[in-house]
């Protein structure tokens, strides 16, 4: 009693050190109550304070009887209070693991540093003992004591729940490199949910190999201590001892999901249980294997342990020198072939022989206890003539009759013509094999490295690339279809030039020395752009024709006026002898370029 | 003074640039002359020391990818080959690499494998051409369909059958591209993806550890992250199961 107390004060065991800010650091493992082999434990970290900087996830250091399952899963949590006005805060950051225990004994978690802020803190070490928990079929446990809602909920040992694992062999007494078959299966007396996987133990002293199975089509019902279980089988494996002697399968640790019957009457009667994981183990398992006897052991006995016959065969049986030969073993029975070297060739100097090779390897589907292999051999003969292929030799080990057996078979004679050319006579030839598979090797530098940017092809101005051109797309046909126009409409050519034309004309016009081509020059060009604007010729065209052709295209009348005013003030300083002084013809050149600018303003 | 002012300044410029521009490749080297000599940890510090300034190169993820591999941490491992491939889609070593990784995994997850069949072909296609060259293929087949339809729409006739049928072709060009390009663009950067670095995890079903867990992820499964919130990661199986991992368990892509 003592001891259980000392047990659980130690279970609970909480450690907090406060050092320069509030920061308090504890660790407790759960459940608080019984722990046995098959329970999950969770060593929970939690670091409590007002506020708390990063934290580093801890290193755990080897615990005696315990493993880590999962984890650190991390959670964190914040609480305020209000006090008098008063606000307080407090934050908590908790840490996960799952635990396994390994045998029941006792266990130990040492003292674990956990780094927050940088500062180090330290919890206490964490005792407990680990008792045994549920193994094998048979009668359920006795309840345990009151078990919380919260327990219900979550995963616990589930010693209340019949439901078990259980490994058994075919044979338990074999011979070296003879196989057995293992079979690992649920024993369920309660609903099976679900399975979450089997943690194989280390197999030292066996080779293995896993066995196909499906746990809903292998099912089957068994009787157990007059209790009937639905048996589940979960895995099958292949075990061959490798040396003689006592060779203990340790236990297989597997994970179940099984809903439990619910004490609450109302979700009793509608079958609304909860769901759990239990976890379950094995009992253990002694293989004995025997020493293959000494006594009558064949020199071409290469460790095949079984019921063996071989078939032979040879192609082609005629061939020309130079030319290759195939020669076929099968070796097929009960037993494992697996790593058995080739039978004996025996050799003949009129052959080369290159390497056997292994081109068929086969398990029955549903007996893997049936091997099936086929070597094949490549031999050239090196000289014409007839020659007697060598005869093959392969050896076993007959466990039901306890003694080595040898079988012998020959090959028909062969027919070797003379070749063309000389015999290659080389190493072995064989096709390249990988010998192991690893990653491909670090790459060079042989350019400057990339520097961290957004992709081309995700920047908002390549983005925009896209509608540019549709945005052009109208200003381009608008462009295209007036340049036809004005190449191909002379009247809409002439009226769309007239007025650089007259101001090109007026400004020429500045040029000339004498005052009456000036003043010709600039009336001619005002009479000029009424007739390239109304696309007619300006031949001929009278003052009160332009004046009529100005109305009728919305010219006001006060416009109209200063036009032909400015028309008649030329013709007037045409004949006039007075030469005009150079600001009089710059005027007269501006109000030019003043009533082209009306006039087009007015069209 | 002013001269002396000058010179420093140009001194300075020069001798800068060219140690800031130096800095990764020289880390970088090193880092590689560590792998060469097969000293992992080394060389895992050195690319990760390349990362942190600023690259963004396969190289450097890959390079890292297979130190951490040879360290043994194959959650890494699997993250960066997958960084490296985000930025070398189609990098044969990368992909060789991150299967030879994967086979080693625990998990086994739907999608793993790749893709079968045409759809292979259409990835592997994509993955060569990258997505900047779709992109840029994308837009220049939108450009010349813009310029034939101003050529066509500004004169009388101006849409013969030649140019109608480059119309036809330049569409058909851009809408096929743009396509390939987005959703290139989309299944390297469109889905958030995570790797988990744990060596196992439970996933719960609510972000707090007061829920049950509804499976269990081992190191290295890669797994697409739905949301994100206090510390809690929600990823989805591409088998459609989801739940709620620690943050500090897996690492986005």
């Amino acid at each position: 009693m003592r001891r259980l107390t000392a047990g659980i004060l130690a279970l609970v065991a909480v450690v907090a050190f406060a050092r320069a800010d509030d920061v308090r650091v504890s660790a407790n493992v759960l459940p608080s109550g019984r722990i046995t082999d098959t329970t999950q434990v969770r060593l929970v970290i939690q670091i409590e304070g007002t506020s708390i900087p990063e934290v580093s996830t801890p290193h755990l250091p080897a615990m005696t009887n315990l493993r880590v399952g999962t984890g650190p899963s991390t959670s964190r949590n914040s609480s305020y209070s209000f006090v008098n006005g008063h606000v307080d805060s407090s934050n908590t950051l908790t840490m996960t693991y799952v635990l396994l225990p390994g045998a029941p004994g006792p266990a130990e978690i040492p003292a674990l540093d956990i780094v927050v802020g940088g500062a180090t803190y330290h919890t206490q070490p964490i005792r407990f003992v680990v008792s045994a928990g549920r193994s094998g079929p048979g009668a359920a446990a006795a309840p345990r004591g009151r078990m919380d809602d919260d327990d219900l909920a979550r995963d616990d040992d589930g010693g209340d729940v019949d439901v078990s694992l259980e490994a058994r062999v075919s044979d338990k007494e074999v011979w070296v490199g003879e196989p057995t078959t293992l079979e690992v299966a649920i024993y369920a007396a309660a609903p099976v949910v679900g399975f979450n996987g089997l943690q194989p133990p280390p197999l030292t002293g066996l080779w293995s190999d896993d066995l196909p199975v499906d746990a809903n089509r292998d099912r089957r019902s068994e009787t157990v201590g007059g209790r009937n279980y639905a048996v589940f089988p979960v895995s099958r494996k292949l075990l061959i001892p490798t040396r003689p002697g006592k060779i203990e399968v340790e236990p297989f640790l597997g994970q179940i999901q099984v809903r439990r019957s619910s004490r609450d009457p109302f979700r009793s009667f509608f079958a609304i249980g909860d769901f759990v994981n239990i976890l379950r183990k094995t009992h253990p398992i002694e293989i004995t294997a025997k020493a293959l006897p000494e006594a009558g052991r064949p020199p071409e006995f290469t460790g095949a342990v079984g019921t063996y016959r071989m078939r032979l065969s040879a192609a082609p049986s005629a061939v020309a020198v130079g030319d290759a030969v195939a020669i076929h073993a099968t070796v097929e029975g009960r037993g494992s072939l697996q790593g058995i070297p080739p039978p004996h060739l025996a050799s003949a100097q009129e052959l080369k022989t290159y390497d056997p090779k292994v081109i068929e390897d086969e398990r029955g589907p549903a007996d893997r206890m049936v091997a099936h292999k086929t070597w094949e051999w490549i031999v050239v003969p090196v000289r014409p003539g007839e020659f007697k292929l060598p005869g093959v030799t392969f050896a076993y080990f007959d466990p039901q009759a306890g003694r080595y057996e040898v079988v012998t078979q020959d090959l028909p004679v062969l027919t070797v013509k003379r070749g063309e050319g000389p015999v290659e006579v080389g190493t072995a030839r064989a096709e390249v094999q990988a010998a192991a598979k690893d990653i491909a090797f670090a790459k060079r530098r042989t350019t400057p490295l990339d520097e961290r940017r957004e992709p081309l092809a995700r920047r908002s101005g390549f983005i925009a690339l896209f509608a540019v051109p549709w945005a052009l797309v109208p200003i381009g046909i608008w462009w295209g279809r007036r340049r036809e126009r004005l190449l191909t409409d002379t009247g809409f050519a002439r009226s769309r030039r007239a007025a650089r034309a007259a101001a090109r004309r007026v400004a020429k016009a500045a040029e000339r020395a004498d005052s009456s081509s000036f003043h010709q020059e600039v009336a001619f060009a005002l009479l000029d752009y009424v007739a390239d604007r109304e696309n007619r010729s300006a031949a001929g065209l009278t003052y009160e024709e332009v004046d009529v052709l100005l109305a009728r295209r919305g010219v006001d009348e006060a416009l109209r006026r200063r036009y032909r005013s400015f028309l008649e003030r030329c013709d007037f300083a045409r004949f006039a002898p007075d030469a005009p002084s150079a600001s009089s013809r710059a005027e007269a050149s501006a109000e030019a370029r003043a009533i082209i600018t009306a006039l087009e303003a007015a069209w | 003074m002013v001269r002396a002012i000058a010179l420093g300044g140009a001194l300075l410029l020069v001798t800068g640039g060219a140690v800031r521009a130096a800095e990764p490749e020289d880390g970088f080297d090193r880092a590689y002359a560590a792998y060469a000599q097969g000293s992992w940890d080394a060389a895992a510090e050195g690319f990760r020391g390349v990362l942190r300034q600023g690259v963004a190169d396969a190289r450097v993820e890959y390079n890292l990818a297979g130190a951490e591999y040879k360290r043994g941490r194959l959650g890494e491992a699997v993250l960066h080959y997958e960084r490296a491939l985000r930025l070398e889609p189609a990098d044969p070593d990368t992909r060789g690499n991150l299967a030879l990784v994967r086979s080693k995994l625990r998990d086994v997850l739907p999608g793993d494998a790749g893709d079968e069949g045409p759809l292979r072909w259409l990835r592997a296609t994509q993955d060569r051409l990258g997505v900047t060259a779709q992109a840029i293929v994308a837009l220049v087949a939108v450009w010349a369909a813009a310029i034939l339809v101003v050529l066509g729409g500004s004169r009388s006739g101006g849409f013969t059958p030649g140019r109608s049928w480059l119309l036809t072709g330049a569409v058909l060009l851009a809408v096929v591209s743009g396509l390939s390009w987005r959703s290139t663009d989309s299944r390297l950067y469109g889905t958030a993806r995570a790797v988990v670095l744990a060596p196992t995890v439970e996933a719960l079903a609510g972000p707090g550890l007061e829920n049950a867990a509804v499976f269990t992820l081992h190191e290295g499964a890669t797994v697409e992250v739905r949301a994100e919130r206090d510390g809690w990661m929600q990823v989805v199986l591409p088998t459609g199961a989801s739940g709620w991992v620690g943050d500090r368990a897996a690492e986005r892509i």
